[in-house]
């Protein structure tokens, strides 16, 4: 299940990227969403965790970004990020929409400040709030769809996750 | 002496954490380099992730298709009646082109030229998918290194200018359009004054106001807004010729000693569904 969760949410960033215009306010970011619905189906075992996490990572970086290790290191931070407030926090609906809202945050802000550090100096503070807002509500539907439907089928085959 | 091998040991930290710290900012400024040559690993798994989200992405280009066809449909007798006139009108520039092409082939023999700097080949392509990072503004192309498209070539809509192909894989390739603020090749252009041309810079695209400066152009000479813009062929990348934009405004620069003007681009950079690549014959 977590395999195809990531593989649909990655599949899918690609295709709406084509459909959904740069300045609307639906920005797909579905693999991380899906980073943060799939953590308490590896229970506690994060060494796994990192490991599937940096693969995804990696081929994000190679498919849609043209770099290498970019993404690989957010994905890691995101997932250091996710653990901890899964350990810190108890797994609801609620609490995984705040994950991923804090998860859109950091890696919008983390490439922010790649970007005018490294790249192009041409951005303000009001296009890194436009970007975190116009990535907020389609992502958080995209949350509550996916994790309404784990639930119920993890419900339903005794999958068993992390509390 | 004790004095002496701290100061040694100090020195030697400042040396190894300097050190330490330019790999790090080298190693992080290679890996947000994108107009790189791909290694045969990443265009293969660029390329079959393509393919598979070709595949997925297929039941929705099929309706879309259909709901356009059927839009295109609706306004048919509108087109036609349109089309019809500018027909009319197209008898009278291909007579003028063929005695134009006639002249230039003579000249061409005349001076013992084979080619221009005008000259290309057109590869059409469709847009697989768009940039999914923020900061930057690419598309990715179905045509790759297999149809011939190699790093640099120029990309146009129509007769319009929107990019260039930053890299390649076998079967696809990355499009970096000319609205992205972090473009680092700066485009030699002319623009139409009256019967002569004026030749300047493109310089960056402004975000906010949806249009691109162009610098390097005298406050003496006098620029009417709705000039066109096209590429000058000057150096290695754009041929002569392709329309860029027209101009909107027209300031001075903060010295006051030359003119900056506002160029705006006819093509809906929102909306880039099919493309045509330049393949430069000389």
């Amino acid at each position: 299940m977590i395999v195809i969760i990531s593989m649909i949410s990655f599949f899918l960033d690609g295709i709406l990227s084509r459909y959904i215009l740069p300045n609307s306010l639906f920005l797909p970011l579905f693999t991380i969403v899906s980073l943060v619905i799939i953590y308490p189906y590896f229970n506690n075992s994060n060494f796994r965790y990192f490991k599937f996490i940096a693969i995804i990572g990696l081929l994000y970086d190679i498919a849609y970004y043209n770099t290498l290790f970019y993404n690989f290191f957010i994905f890691l931070i995101l997932g250091f990020v996710i653990g901890l407030l899964n350990y810190l926090l108890s797994n609801n609906l609620y609490t995984n929409i705040l994950i991923t809202i804090t998860s859109i945050i950091i890696y919008r802000i983390i490439t922010f400040l790649f970007t005018i550090i490294f790249k192009s100096n041409m951005y303000s503070l009001f296009d890194l709030l436009k970007s975190i807002y116009s990535s907020l509500i389609l992502n958080i539907i995209y949350c509550i769809l996916i994790y309404l439907l784990t639930e119920f089928y993890s419900k339903k085959n005794n999958i068993l996750r992390s509390k | 002496m004790y004095r002496k091998k701290q100061k040694e040991k100090r020195n030697k930290i400042i040396i190894i954490c300097t050190l330490v710290f330019c790999l790090i900012i080298g190693f992080i400024v290679n890996i947000l380099v994108t107009d790189r040559n791909l290694t045969i690993f990443e265009k293969t798994i660029k390329d079959s992730i393509l393919t598979v989200q070709k595949v997925f992405s297929f039941p929705i280009d099929f309706i879309t298709n259909k709901i356009s066809t059927n839009n295109e449909k609706n306004k048919m007798y509108e087109k036609y009646l349109e089309l019809e006139n500018q027909v009319k009108e197209n008898e009278k520039y291909k007579v003028e082109n063929e005695e134009l092409k006639k002249q230039l082939e003579d000249m061409k023999k005349l001076l013992d030229i084979n080619e221009t700097i005008a000259e290309y080949t057109f590869l059409n392509a469709n847009v697989i998918s768009r940039n999914l990072d923020y900061w930057s503004d690419t598309i990715v192309i179905n045509k790759g290194e297999h149809d011939g498209v190699t790093k640099d070539m120029p990309v146009v809509i129509g007769t319009n200018l929107i990019g260039k192909v930053i890299s390649t894989t076998t079967f696809n390739s990355t499009v970096r359009l000319i609205t992205a603020t972090d473009v680092v090749d700066k485009i030699s252009v002319k623009i139409k004054n009256n019967d002569s041309y004026v030749y300047g810079i493109l310089n960056g695209y402004n975000k906010e106001n949806n249009t691109y400066t162009i610098e390097g152009i005298s406050q003496s000479i006098k620029i009417e807004n709705g000039s066109t813009v096209t590429t000058t062929g000057m150096g290695d990348i754009f041929p002569a010729g392709i329309v860029i934009g027209k101009i909107t405004g027209i300031n001075t620069d903060n010295f006051d000693l030359s003119n900056v003007l506002e160029m705006q681009s006819d093509v809906d950079f929102d909306n880039i569904n099919y493309v045509t690549v330049l393949r430069r014959n000389i």
